[in-house]
């Protein structure tokens, strides 16, 4: 076993013991598997899985297919792995073979309707804040993997802006940057893009349009290391940047650092959000801050890209040390277009530690 | 979550096309008497509603409400500004955007006065979403329509065997460059791979390795840095327009040329059969048949229906290990692989 997966082991039966919790049974899937992860050290990579892990560390994994379970075994060799065409029906035989044993299930939200506390003929409390209290705070090793995939993010980075010129499409510029990602040891990667001018209003997968000069080119790329993932957030633009859009960065500047200059262990996420939002706000741009043009301002980083807690301004989740999340002010300006700043950093007992070497700064690919 | 293209060529996917099999859909519904059928779409589960209106997610989730008679209408939890980046790649006339999918769903069936509906997977689908729906329409009579879709989904229509097929294109050319030459085959083969495959527009790209065939002939995962071995094999499973298919091929860095290319000559003059006992050397190991049945890409399957495109995933071993090969195949008319015919021409 290695170590990050020793240390959320050892953190994840200390809980449990706590809780008097016997079990847990963990729901996750292509997009989302923080919490699977986190219990089992498996990411699944096609269709949805579950793994019930038991105090004693007996795991078992059930997923969809003997693709997908060829996969999990060579993965987990000390788990028991099902291969199911029934997800759901699986998931209960297992849960009747355990008897009274007090099992939690997680993520409460991602359950299917099948395995949802009404339709059980077992009691199965939500483990969810169980576990979301072990995902959220990191350990070393959890650092150190963050701090590896946001070196990462900046080096994926690199070779965007070296690719990004007139003529590439964008999804010829994303396939070298998942190249990129994939000779690096990335597994995953999530990426979206936004290319054009005052019309774009957000980010997306890529499509075939060509990049022009003068366009803003924005991005947020997601890689990962050991399943943990940063993110970097950047705007740039192909040629010379116009007095125009420079002038309108300077708000995602100043925004960025107003959400950081807030950032400590204790603060809430709503205290970050509205930190960055009195910058727009100051700036006569309020109505840009709403859910009409941005989705969050920020969020939590790790065995998921999106994780809790959403930096918005009625979240009112505590920041402690030891979380990750990035600091985003991303949205549309009504001068220039959707414009993209964001850096990935770590909650610290006075402040924060960003790891990204990237400029905080509008980016050209001339100078 | 590696998305790359996603874009809505009319001239491959027309909208006839698309019209067409909601209307094929419709048929089904009316045979078993459904006011409604709900189809769910995520990022791991988008085949049946990308089937249908070529959506594909790349965030959050949505459900396709298809009623007996009218355009189906897509309630996706993502914001009012990415609509218009859904209307330029799929076909859909109405999107609701919504926080809470469940009780948007309950509002849409409620006023439409559909009491019978139909959910395909429903015991899959999210229960916050479900247990909402029911919870705002309580006269609901919810029924699971999985079998009805994959009846409905099985035989291959022309568009879908051109996508699968330009899917294997992409694929075959992406996995050649997994083949040994004068150097002894490296990792980093693993990111031209990825970057041919997406440089000619494919959708998506799974890769899979078994770095050494000798040792383990199972597939894993890229989890980070590999190194192959002699005997090694790479499968590929790549998207195109929604429509998936898997190739995987074994490679020997010990062979010389011409044996390699009698193995693959025979693994391809069999790819659409299951008699496989033409592989010369080599005992036959177990088959498994994947094919797109519902909202996932591809799923397991016991036996392939009439016309439908299937991943076959072959095992061979010798005293130099296991052996192993995926293609798709389009299954014959009676519904059996021996009569199918390679999709890759």
């Amino acid at each position: 076993m290695n170590v990050i997966h020793r240390e959320r082991q050892e953190r994840l039966f200390a809980a449990m013991a706590d809780e008097d919790v016997d079990g847990v049974m963990s729901w996750g899937n292509a997009w989302q598997c923080d919490y699977l992860r986190y219990v089992s050290d498996y990411s699944v990579l096609e269709g949805d899985a579950i793994a019930i892990i038991l105090i004693d560390g007996d795991l078992h994994l059930i997923v969809e297919g003997e693709t997908e379970a060829g996969r999990a075994r060579a993965k987990c060799p000390g788990a028991t792995v099902e291969a199911a065409d029934d997800l759901v029906g699986a998931a209960r035989r297992y849960l009747a073979k355990l008897g009274n044993r007090q099992i939690v299930t997680a993520p409460r939200t991602l359950l299917p309707y099948g395995l949802a506390p009404e339709n059980l003929d077992r009691a199965a409390a939500d483990g969810t804040d169980l576990l979301d209290r072990l995902l959220m705070t990191k350990s070393p090793a959890e650092i150190d993997a963050m701090r590896r995939a946001t070196e990462m993010a900046d080096a994926g980075y690199r070779v965007f802006r070296d690719a990004a010129e007139p003529g590439v499409a964008e999804f010829e510029l994303v396939a070298e940057i998942e190249g990129y990602f994939r000779e690096a040891g990335s597994p995953e990667n999530f990426m979206i893009i936004g290319s054009g001018g005052q019309e774009v209003r957000g980010m997306h997968p890529a499509g075939e349009r060509r990049l022009r000069e003068g366009d803003l080119v924005t991005t947020e790329l997601s890689p990962c290391v050991d399943g943990y993932f940063s993110q970097i957030c950047r705007t740039l633009v192909i040629g010379e940047p116009s007095r125009v859009q420079q002038d309108a960065f300077q708000v995602y500047i100043d925004a960025m650092k107003a959400g950081f200059s807030v950032l400590k262990a204790g603060v809430t996420a709503s205290e970050v959000a509205k930190a960055e939002n009195d910058v727009f706000r100051d700036y006569g741009l309020e109505e840009y801050t709403t859910s009409e043009y941005t989705r969050v301002r920020g969020h939590g980083l790790g065995l998921f890209l999106d994780t809790k807690p959403h930096i918005l301004e009625d979240v009112d989740t505590v920041l402690e040390e030891g979380a990750f999340c990035i600091v985003h002010p991303n949205t549309y300006h009504p001068v220039a277009g959707y414009m993209v700043l964001g850096d990935a950093a770590l909650v610290t007992k006075d402040g924060y530690r960003t790891f990204s070497s990237t400029p905080a700064e509008l980016l050209s690919t001339v100078g | 979550m590696r998305r790359g293209l996603l874009s809505w060529s009319e001239t491959e996917v027309p909208p006839a096309v698309l019209e067409d099999r909601l209307a094929r859909l419709r048929g089904h519904m009316a045979g078993e008497g459904l006011d409604a059928l709900l189809v769910y779409t995520n990022f791991p589960r988008p085949a049946a509603v990308s089937y249908l209106t070529h959506f594909v997610p790349y965030w959050s989730q949505g459900m396709l409400i298809v009623p007996p008679e009218g355009a189906p209408v897509l309630a996706v939890s993502l914001s009012k500004r990415v609509s218009n980046w859904i209307r330029e790649t799929a076909h859909v006339s109405e999107i609701i955007n919504t926080p809470n999918l469940g009780r948007e769903l309950a509002a849409r069936l409620k006023s439409g006065g559909h009491i019978r509906v139909g959910a395909v997977e429903l015991n899959r689908l999210p229960g916050a979403v479900i247990n909402a729906l029911e919870a705002e329409y309580p006269d609901i009579e919810l029924t699971d329509s999985t079998a009805l879709y994959q009846d409905f989904r099985a035989t291959a229509d022309e568009t879908e065997i051109a996508l699968s097929r330009r899917a294997a294109e992409i694929a075959r050319t992406a996995l050649a460059l997994a083949r040994p030459g004068d150097a002894a085959v490296q990792a980093d083969i693993l990111s031209a791979i990825e970057r041919s495959a997406r440089m000619a527009g494919c959708e998506e790209i799974l890769i899979d390795v078994a770095e050494d065939l000798a040792a383990d002939g199972r597939f894993r995962r890229l989890d980070g840095p590999t190194a192959f071995k002699d005997r090694y094999a790479v499968r590929l499973s790549v998207a195109y327009k929604g429509h998936w298919v898997r190739l995987a091929r074994s490679f020997d860095q010990r062979w010389p040329e011409d044996r390699a290319n009698e193995l693959e000559a025979h693994i391809a003059s069999a790819a659409g059969s299951a008699d496989t006992s033409g592989l010369p050397g080599f005992s036959t190991g177990p088959i498994g048949l994947e094919a797109c049945i519902g909202t996932l890409p591809l799923q397991s399957i016991v036996k392939p229906a009439a016309g439908q495109i299937v991943s076959v995933n072959r095992t061979w071993h010798d005293e130099g290990g296991a052996w192993l090969a995926s293609d798709p195949v389009l299954a014959g008319p009676d519904g059996n692989t021996s009569g199918s015919v390679a999709l890759l021409i």
